[in-house]
């Protein structure tokens, strides 16, 4: 449902931002991206959704291919909810773009993220947290295909965290496929299948699966304090990952 | 009581609290600028240079002939008015234009830059030379002319804004180009196109006077051309006080339109204007 073959984000004037990044992601799949400040999870995350913005100042090179018609329940980084509108109307927004898969379930939703006494509020009257939580309803609410989640934990209560990883467990058993980037690794453990660790643009992505000794808090933490140190260069593309 | 009506009640003593301090302000500096004007007055009396009437005097000079000053601030604000709706309303289309299109951006712009920077009070004669005998359609034109500018400028900003959050979350649905319009550009170009129209609230009395100069026979700028010619400081004093009043009554209307309407459907952007 989604494939990267070489993709990079580059400065229009050539500058590489990101690494090179092959990954397949298949359906039923989930996959963390983590990696330190910068190095280019949140760029390689709007490529893969084409919202590089502003399109003039970033190339993409390689191929990020997206399954046609699939749709994509997206939670930016900064949540982009429309200000102008209330939580429930946010909420519903993807429902105008998105085909039903089943009725919406807002009810369940506002339960596990317990926004129904916050429904009729606007955005700026939520604290950050709610704002994130309002953000991951949006991206649930359509149950689509391919779920986006760019640092979705950041200002989440234990309560909250654990709603999302519940939903997203559940999005998996249906089929979806989930991107999420995270700072969080029990977070990535939690819920991933295999993660990409990035660190510079000229560095090789390293790729750990679920199941392999290294999958727990610690050792995804020693790799990720590892590349930081590596410093490794190199011009070849990355190596690519195939997870079933 | 419940909480929410403890809550309502509140808030409503908050934005009351608010508004009677914004107004107590402007009061203050109202009655500031009336204490200078008395103290100007009352000096140059001693010495006896005539430039500054007491302020009972400038009032009795309105009072005495207040229809007479009732009747030319009613075709000033006409003309200010009618000037404003056409303005505004080109200004809001063409902004709307280059919004959308950058190209139409690039051909406009200048064209609206050449039209602000060109002083009121020298596209007003060649105005004239097509309104000729059309008094308030002269003054009309040069109120449009005036507030065209600030408005077509914010409008067409707040549609072209740069990428945010929002816009990048809108895209990732893949909308078409008038669901972004509908969706992102027009609700955040709203707060700016009524900046842009408080702003032409006020230019268009100016344009509007300015107008008058070219051949009215009513109006604020015939008031002061006449008080002018009369070397009559008073009536020149009412003229201006008449055209300050048209103005703030001008803004005062607008930025509550703007308000009421903002307040209606894009509540965020009604909190945010809430303060000015």
């Amino acid at each position: 449902m989604l494939e990267l073959k070489s993709a990079q984000v580059l400065l229009s004037d050539g500058l590489a931002l990101t690494p090179k990044l092959s990954v397949d992601l298949c359906p039923g799949t989930v996959v963390g991206l983590i990696g330190p400040n910068g190095c280019g999870k949140s760029l390689l995350t709007r490529a893969v959704l084409g919202v590089l913005l502003p399109r003039h100042q970033f190339t993409v090179t390689g191929r990020v291919t997206v399954e046609p018609g699939l749709d994509i329940g997206y939670v930016p980084q900064q949540t982009g909810l429309l200000a102008w509108r209330r939580v429930e109307s946010n909420i519903l927004l993807p429902a105008r773009f998105h085909r039903q898969n089943g009725t919406l379930d807002l009810g369940r939703l506002y339960a596990a993220f317990n926004l129904a006494p916050r429904k009729d509020d606007l955005p700026h009257q939520l604290s950050g947290g709610y704002q994130v939580r309002t953000a991951i309803c949006r991206a649930l609410a359509t149950k689509p295909g391919l779920l986006v989640l760019d640092e979705p934990t950041r200002e989440l209560d234990e309560m909250a965290r654990s709603a999302l990883i519940t939903e997203l467990r559940a999005a998996r058993e249906r089929g979806a496929g989930v991107w999420v980037v995270s700072h969080e690794i029990p977070f990535v453990v939690a819920v991933a299948d295999f993660c990409v660790i990035l660190s510079s643009p000229q560095a090789v992505p390293k790729v750990i699966s679920k199941g392999e000794q290294r999958w727990t808090d610690e050792g995804l933490s020693t790799i990720v304090i590892g590349t930081l140190m590596e410093e490794r260069v190199t011009d070849t593309p990355a190596a690519g990952s195939h997870v079933e | 009581m419940s909480s929410d009506e403890e809550r309502s009640i509140r808030k409503q003593r908050i934005v009351l609290a608010r508004r009677v301090r914004a107004f107590g302000w402007g009061g203050l500096g109202i009655i500031l600028l009336l204490g200078v004007y008395a103290l100007l007055s009352s000096e140059q009396s001693a010495n006896s240079r005539g430039n500054f009437p007491p302020l009972n005097e400038v009032w009795t000079e309105f009072l005495g002939n207040s229809p007479y000053y009732v009747s030319n601030a009613g075709w000033t604000a006409l003309a200010a008015f009618l000037g404003l709706l056409l303005g505004a309303s080109f200004g809001l289309l063409m902004g709307l234009v280059a919004g959308i299109s950058n190209r139409a951006y690039l051909l406009l712009t200048p064209l609206a830059v050449w039209l602000k920077a060109t002083p009121i009070i020298a596209l007003s004669p060649f105005f004239a030379l097509f309104l000729v005998g059309k008094e308030t359609g002269l003054a009309a034109v040069s109120a449009a002319a005036i507030c065209f500018f600030p408005v077509y400028v914010n409008v067409s900003f707040g549609l072209r804004g740069k990428s945010s959050p929002e816009l990048e979350y809108v895209l990732s649905l893949r909308p078409s180009n008038v669901e972004v319009l509908k969706l992102i550009q027009f609700p955040r170009a709203i707060g700016y196109a009524i900046a842009g129209l408080r702003t032409a609230s006020t230019l268009a009395v100016v344009g509007a006077t300015v107008g008058e100069f070219m051949g009215a026979s009513q109006g604020v700028g015939i008031l002061v051309i006449n008080a002018q010619h009369q070397s009559a400081v008073s009536k020149l004093l009412v003229a201006i006080l008449i055209a300050g009043l048209i103005g703030v009554s001008f803004y005062v209307a607008t930025a509550a339109v703007g308000h009421v309407v903002t307040k209606r459907y894009f509540p965020s952007v009604a909190s945010d204007l809430g303060s000015a």
